[in-house]
């Protein structure tokens, strides 16, 4: 059953980060609820990254405060994320096994009987070492390792960017599979149409400020037209 | 079943549409089970809190009914299903008839042509 | 976590190392055969191969030796500040237990090796009269350790102490250096290595300063050393010679804990607050 429980998963207030003298994010303020699939949508450079490594701790703010399940970046709320970066970051000499363990070992929230699953339904050999897997099988072992996870939050960061139609239904359907109702999931990309059917919310952010959260079928509702049509309209060059 | 989801117009209305449709048409029998709402999120390729929402207004209409824990259930009232099924046929046949008469059809010209084609096809 | 840090790191080089060190040994092994079968080094009819084959052995030494540290610092690097960078920081773990995980099986990365050097050396070089004289001069090296009233007895700890310090600070200047090549956009590697060499080279100039301030004292021991040769024994000398070699020495030592000490809280802030991945 669904979790009514309107938890806030995710505060930030004047959040700031700026690289010497280049500002990737202007005093962005957000609350996000538990329990939600979130689009983080803006067109490349526009500070989406800037904010999921933020909020993994990779990066440390310049000003403002950002709180995660009530706590600031650190110890705690990596116990309780679940990222998935743009790029690959397995040990290609490793073999896909060490990687359950090592998921196994460090998260407690790791579901191992969940991530032999999905492999075995992609026929992949977790006796296998990384280099032998072909670039978007990587990808793939490394969303079920992601998704395998019982994490509180989930940042996906460009998770369909460069890969095939096939793979992006993969990719997509995995996302909803293990989507727990009382977990976020944050998505960043730039192919709104892909992704739009999947989502409750939709964050737009442009040169480091937010200009617009709302719910996607108040949109729908609201303005008669699919978020993808509104989001080339608020970002038309 | 294809889920033909049209992005500008709420997903929700549309899968609970669908559903409906599926119900009338018979697909799901009264009194049986409906798929889990995981079951037919991942169908429809929509996410859970979605489908949720779409299960929740066939609720309110009564034609769903759920179970404290074994899921949802197709109700067995088979006339409110009947009576559900003409006010939706009712509907497409005055869709249809107004824009037979917006191109000057009668409605006896469209009857006269509807009973010629249904000969043929037999 | 500090541990399961540990575990993992050390499931990680072993297989490389291992292979190295093995093939390291195999070498040795084979050049002390085939400096035998020539009549061996020093012995009457010494050959050139044999000297040949000698200075390859303990090229390959140096080599394996040099292999392992880097190849530790280079392992810190990759897991943290490469695109791996992106699972390590993201562990439930804080950076101390990171630094001390990965710290750490360098660290008995590097004693295990120092101790394969000495065996295969050994193995290379030893005679059974060598092993003998040298067990015989195992009680004389701990009567200096444990024997307060033993000459040399304050240098001899003062050595050990500078001997168990060097490999933590042989680690963390590695690591301090990948750190601060980190904060490079782009050619990290490089700037990690132009940064240990810079650390390296700054280290030797505060090195040669303080030799400066030292140099005093060893004008002054060279000159007792001269006024003893009329009139004293080698004994003296050599006491003397601790006398004044031991401030110099925990200067030393002083200066290399403050080393160890700035990198690693350098090396810590670095992946607290300036992570820089690309």
């Amino acid at each position: 059953m669904m979790d009514t429980s309107t938890n806030t998963i995710l505060e930030c207030k004047d959040l700031t980060k700026r690289y010497g003298a280049r500002t990737a994010l202007d005093g962005i303020s957000l609350s996000l609820k538990s329990g939600r699939i979130i689009g983080l949508l803006g067109p490349n450079g526009s500070g989406k990254s800037t904010l999921i490594k933020l909020i993994n701790d990779l990066l440390s703010p310049t000003a403002g405060t950002l709180y995660i399940n009530g706590h600031a970046p650190g110890l705690e709320t990596k116990k309780i994320i679940s990222y998935l970066p743009e790029r690959s970051y397995l040990d290609e000499n490793l073999k896909v096994s060490s990687y359950l363990s090592f998921f196994a070992d460090f998260y407690e929230d790791f579901d191992t009987g969940r991530a032999l699953d999905m492999l075995q339904r992609l026929n992949i050999d977790p006796a296998l070492r990384i280099k032998t897997l072909s670039k978007g099988t990587q990808e793939k072992v490394q969303l079920i390792l992601v998704m395998s996870r019982r994490a509180r939050l989930y940042c996906l960061d460009e998770p369909i960017a460069g890969v095939d139609p096939a793979a992006r239904d993969y990719i997509l359907s995995t996302i909803i599979n293990n989507y727990d109702e009382n977990a976020t999931i944050l998505i960043s990309t730039h192919l709104i149409s892909d992704v739009e059917n999947i989502l409750d919310e939709v964050v737009f952010i442009h040169d480091g400020h937010i200009r617009l959260h709302a719910q996607v079928d108040d949109i729908r509702c609201d303005q008669g037209r699919s978020i993808d049509e509104l989001f080339r309209e608020v970002f038309k060059c | 079943m294809a889920w033909n989801l049209d992005s500008s117009r709420p997903l929700y209305a549309q899968i609970a549409e669908l559903v409906r449709l599926d119900i009338i048409s018979g697909l799901y029998q009264p009194g049986t089970k409906l798929p889990s709402v995981r079951e037919l999120a991942a169908q429809a390729k929509v996410n859970p809190n979605t489908m949720q929402k779409a299960l929740a207004e066939l609720e309110r209409s009564g034609l769903v009914h759920s179970m404290r824990t074994s899921g949802r259930f197709i109700t067995e009232d088979t006339d409110m299903i009947q009576r559900l099924k003409e006010e939706l046929a009712e509907s497409h046949i005055r869709e249809f008839l107004e824009k037979m008469s917006s191109m000057g059809m009668t409605p006896a010209d469209t009857l006269a042509l509807i009973e010629k084609i249904l000969k043929e096809e037999r | 976590m500090l541990k399961k840090i540990f575990k993992y790191e050390w499931k990680t080089i072993l297989p490389l190392l291992l292979g190295v060190h093995g093939v390291g040994l195999i070498v040795g092994i084979f050049c002390r055969i085939g400096i035998n079968l020539m009549g061996g080094v020093g012995s009457a009819d010494e050959s050139v191969m044999s000297v040949l084959l000698l200075v390859a052995a303990f090229m390959a030494i140096g080599c394996v030796m040099f292999y392992t540290y880097f190849y530790t610092g280079y392992r810190f690097y990759k897991s943290v500040f490469t695109q791996q960078g992106y699972l390590t920081n993201t562990l439930p773990v804080t950076s101390d237990q990171l630094i001390w995980g990965k710290g750490l099986t360098a660290l008995i990365w590097i004693v295990l090796d120092f101790l394969w050097a000495l065996a295969t050396m050994l193995i290379l070089l030893a005679t059974p009269r060598d092993l003998t004289e040298m067990f015989q001069d195992l009680p004389r090296l701990f009567s200096c350790l444990f024997k307060p009233g033993a000459p040399a007895f304050g240098f001899s700890w003062l050595i050990l102490l500078s001997v168990v310090l060097t490999p933590f600070v042989m680690i963390i200047q590695l690591y301090v250096s990948a750190a601060i090549g980190n904060l490079f956009t782009g050619h990290k590697l490089l700037a990690t290595i132009c940064s240990y060499i810079g650390i390296n080279f700054i280290q030797q100039i505060l090195g040669l300063v303080m030799l400066a301030f030292a140099a005093p004292r060893f004008a002054s021991l060279s000159y007792r050393i001269e006024k003893m040769e009329n009139n004293a024994y080698g004994q003296y000398v050599q006491i003397s010679a601790v006398d004044i070699l031991t401030p110099y020495l925990v200067l030393s030592l002083v200066f290399s804990v403050l080393c160890a000490v700035g990198f690693y809280i350098l090396c810590r802030y670095v992946l607290d607050r300036r992570l820089n991945l690309e």
